[in-house]
């Protein structure tokens, strides 16, 4: 694949995300889903690095709130043992049907906002006019094979996720009787680990990103999608990697911006507020209302501007893929040129 | 056909869901009068339970029932009291698809940046919120005076919810001494 224009990449993204705010409300979704969907896996890798081990009296908590509570705790115990057990029953079977249809919801409109997204923005660059009315029946179109994807690729993340853990800790306990290699496997296996992790969790975002255009785009099943994915994903490495850097840096920026509003916005407000209670309680009223105004204001714009800016992250994923659509197409029409010479 | 349609407004359609939030409300509102009316621990718990059992009853069945009663008889309740039917251009109900999709995709898209979508029926000429753009639905009126009804229904629901509420405070008041007992020890 030739070496893409990535400023132009960035600037027909940014005049996309600017000109079809429609777009913004399947950013939105897709940002949204984002919180809701398989990132929780991530997150819970990363939350065991910051675990700080249970505080000591914790593990005597039953028995220090049975003496405060005293009667209390033991009337809640014989009524405990005193529910009928369909009770239990019913009440567990709620929970999950309950956790199932919040999920088949996050997932449809994840999956929706994504597949409308996808082909929304190849519309924008066609030139054509996008609506939330035009877009929405795309998403249904291809909502199945583009929930069975995230299926097949939350499968894929989930065995990575068990399997390079599994590798290290299993190759650690062959070598733990020689102290050296177990030092060295500690250290360099655990490296080792996660550099493999890293390099396959990027390869399969690359893949997923391919794939689902390869589905909502040209109309391929899922496994065909998957399978071309990879190769597509293969021969774009390095311009996929350049950007998904890209994209990264303007989150960055949009994390920054965020960030600095807040403190200029939010914080120094607050802190003014707080200043002020303690001399005149009306201006601090009025300050607090006014940092709760801006509060409100500030959630609303950062909403849409963080939907605009996974529009604009979308269009250079798009462009990316749409470029290498073209040099298949050519060189496969190369090939079939060379075979008519050849013949 | 198209031009025949009369569309239902915004304040139409918020009659509509404050009839069906007051209905909602007024199951709740009796399960803590249930709950407040004893004064023994153990019975305490067993409405206890029995609320939240209720609770995660209705969040499970309520949105089944409102797809069904959407594509089977075109409205939740509130909607069928005022004479608003959500339907197609042309018509026809919405299927059970639809139905599902505009209750959770669409009130998703809807309420989305503040609920901007709610808001968008006073500027669509159809007078549609970005839920009915999503599966190109529209709520048409077939009753001018509808509103009236479900007005004074409205106030006689709010009216049992009131008096519950009251019924509720009288409860606790008249078993302040359990409750001060539970609180205090």
């Amino acid at each position: 694949m030739k070496t893409p224009d990535y400023s132009k990449y960035i600037k027909t993204s940014f005049a996309i995300a600017k000109k079809n705010k429609w777009l913004w409300i399947f950013g939105a979704l897709v940002g949204a889903g984002n919180n809701l969907s398989f990132d929780w896996i991530s997150d819970l890798a990363k939350s065991k690095v910051n675990d700080k081990p249970a505080p000591e009296n914790l593990f005597s908590l039953p028995e220090t709130s049975a003496k405060v509570l005293g009667s209390a705790t033991d009337a809640i115990k014989d009524w405990v043992y005193h529910v009928p057990f369909h009770k239990w029953v019913m009440l567990v079977v709620l929970l999950i049907v309950l956790v199932a249809i919040g999920i088949t919801a996050v997932v449809i409109i994840q999956n929706w906002a994504r597949a409308s997204l996808i082909k929304s923005v190849n519309k924008a660059l066609s030139g054509k006019e996008v609506t939330l009315q035009n877009s929405s029946p795309e998403g249904f179109k291809y909502l199945k094979k583009m929930v069975l994807l995230s299926l097949l690729i939350f499968s894929l993340t989930l065995g990575l996720m068990v399997a390079v853990p599994l590798f290290w800790v299993g190759i650690y306990f062959v070598v733990q009787s020689v102290t050296i290699l177990k030092i060295l496997w500690f250290i360099v296996g655990g490296l080792l680990a996660l550099i493999i992790f890293l390099i396959t969790f990027a390869l399969t975002t690359i893949v997923n990103i391919h794939a689902e255009r390869f589905i909502v785009l040209k109309n391929y099943a899922v496994l065909p999608a998957f399978k071309a994915a990879f190769t597509a994903a293969r021969r774009t490495l390095l311009p996929a990697i350049i950007t998904g850097v890209v994209n990264f840096v303007f989150r960055i920026i949009f994390g920054i911006a965020v960030a600095f509003s807040v403190a200029v916005f939010i914080g120094l407000p607050t802190y003014l507020t707080v200043r002020a209670a303690s001399s005149d309680l009306t201006l601090a009223i009025i300050l607090g209302t006014a940092t709760t105004m801006a509060f409100v204001i500030f959630i609303f714009v950062a909403t849409l501007l963080s939907a605009a800016v996974n529009v604009f992250t979308y269009s250079n994923w798009n462009q990316l893929v749409n470029d290498y659509y073209k040099n298949q197409d050519h060189d496969s029409g190369e090939k079939v040129k060379e075979d008519n010479q050849n013949d | 056909m198209t031009d025949k349609i009369k569309y239902a407004s915004f304040w139409e359609r918020v009659l509509a869901l404050l009839i069906d939030t007051s209905i909602y409300l007024m199951l709740i509102t009796l399960a803590i009068f249930k709950i407040t009316g004893v004064n023994d621990f153990a019975s305490l718990l067993n409405n206890i339970y029995d609320f939240v059992l209720l609770n995660l009853f209705l969040a499970v069945f309520i949105f089944p029932i409102e797809v069904a009663m959407v594509s089977f008889l075109g409205g939740t309740p509130g909607k069928l009291i005022i004479g608003i039917r959500i339907q197609k251009e042309s018509g026809k109900l919405l299927n059970w698809k639809e139905a599902f999709i505009r209750l959770t995709l669409g009130k998703a898209v809807s309420g989305l940046f503040f609920g901007l979508g709610y808001v968008w029926i006073f500027r669509d000429e159809k007078k549609r919120a970005w839920h009915d753009y999503v599966n190109n639905s529209v709520v048409a009126k077939k009753n001018n005076y509808g509103w009236i009804i479900g007005f004074l229904i409205l106030c006689l629901f709010l009216f049992i919810n009131f008096e519950t509420v009251i019924g509720i405070v009288a409860s606790i008041g008249a078993n302040s001494e359990f409750y001060s007992s539970l609180i205090f020890g």
